[in-house]
């Protein structure tokens, strides 16, 4: 018997820590994840209650990816696909009282958090580049839909990398 | 006979640094040296595949390490002079530090 059951919850992107603690309370009640989610939404797959820890790295490029998954899977942890621009999903059966970690040391979550953070910076000018040729070309309306969408995102950008940057101090300050 | 630049630079390295460094004088692939690692250790020092893949890229963009092949997705590396070189200096660092210690801590 394998029902699918689909989730919505929205974790952002500095909430990776609370989005693997909640994937690894779902599996121990029999929720797995199949694979990563698109748009907020989650596939789970039921099944009996497991011992999974998840663990998520960003990596956007797809530069080795084969090299890069095949380096998981020899360690035990199975991918399960991309989401939101580079976040990978793994997960591992894991021991009790075992807490498997992707990153065993603090200078490469540091480094993981930089990743993420170059990568909202890098598309934050994207925004420009599609709001600014707009501007004579469409009726108003839709000149003020755009600036909404686009201030609304460069709002986020701000908000999200303050929040990554403060996740890397706290490591930092170890 | 090659000149070395300013190795130290790269000094000092952290412990799963140095392991993975060490574990590379001879061709293995990425889990390879985890295990290696581990044993090296004796179990202290483990590393993780993320901490790893971050590794491997900027040891290998130093040049510190090399890609020799690659067999069934999984690139085989070892390290080049400059590493070595960079290893050595570091293991001569570490046994000053440890006689030091010796001395000082437990007066033999």
């Amino acid at each position: 018997m394998n029902e699918t059951t689909t989730v919505y919850k929205w974790f952002w992107t500095w909430q990776d820590d609370k989005e693997e603690a909640w994937l690894q309370s779902m599996s121990a009640r029999g929720f797995h994840l199949q694979k990563s989610p698109f748009l907020g939404f989650y596939k789970f797959t039921t099944g009996e209650p497991t011992p999974y820890t998840y663990r998520m790295d960003f990596k956007e490029d797809k530069k080795d990816q084969k090299q890069y998954i095949q380096l998981f899977a020899d360690a035990g942890w199975d991918y399960l696909g991309l989401a939101r621009g580079g976040w990978r999903y793994f997960r591992k059966v894991s021991a009790p009282g075992d807490s498997p970690e992707i990153f065993t040391d603090t200078a490469s979550k540091i480094m993981k958090y930089k990743r993420v953070v170059g990568y909202l910076y890098v598309t934050l000018p994207v925004y420009l580049i599609v709001f600014l040729p707009a501007m004579d070309s469409y009726p108003t309306w839709f000149m003020i839909f755009l600036a909404l969408i686009f201030f609304s995102s460069l709002t986020y950008s701000i908000i999200a990398i303050n929040k990554v940057e403060k996740r890397i101090k706290a490591l930092q300050s170890f | 006979m090659t000149i070395p630049k300013d190795l130290n630079k790269y000094l000092p390295l952290s412990e799963a640094t140095f392991y993975i460094m060490l574990s590379l004088v001879e061709p293995l692939h990425g889990y390879a040296v985890m295990q290696r690692v581990e044993i090296l250790s004796d179990g202290v020092v483990k590393v993780g595949p993320g901490t790893l893949y971050g590794a491997f890229s900027n040891l290998e963009k130093e040049n510190l390490i090399r890609m020799v092949s690659e067999e069934e997705r999984r690139k085989i590396y070892i390290l080049t002079d400059k590493g070595r070189q960079v290893l050595e200096l570091q293991a001569h660092r570490l046994v000053r530090m440890v006689n030091n210690a010796n001395f000082i801590l437990w007066n033999s």
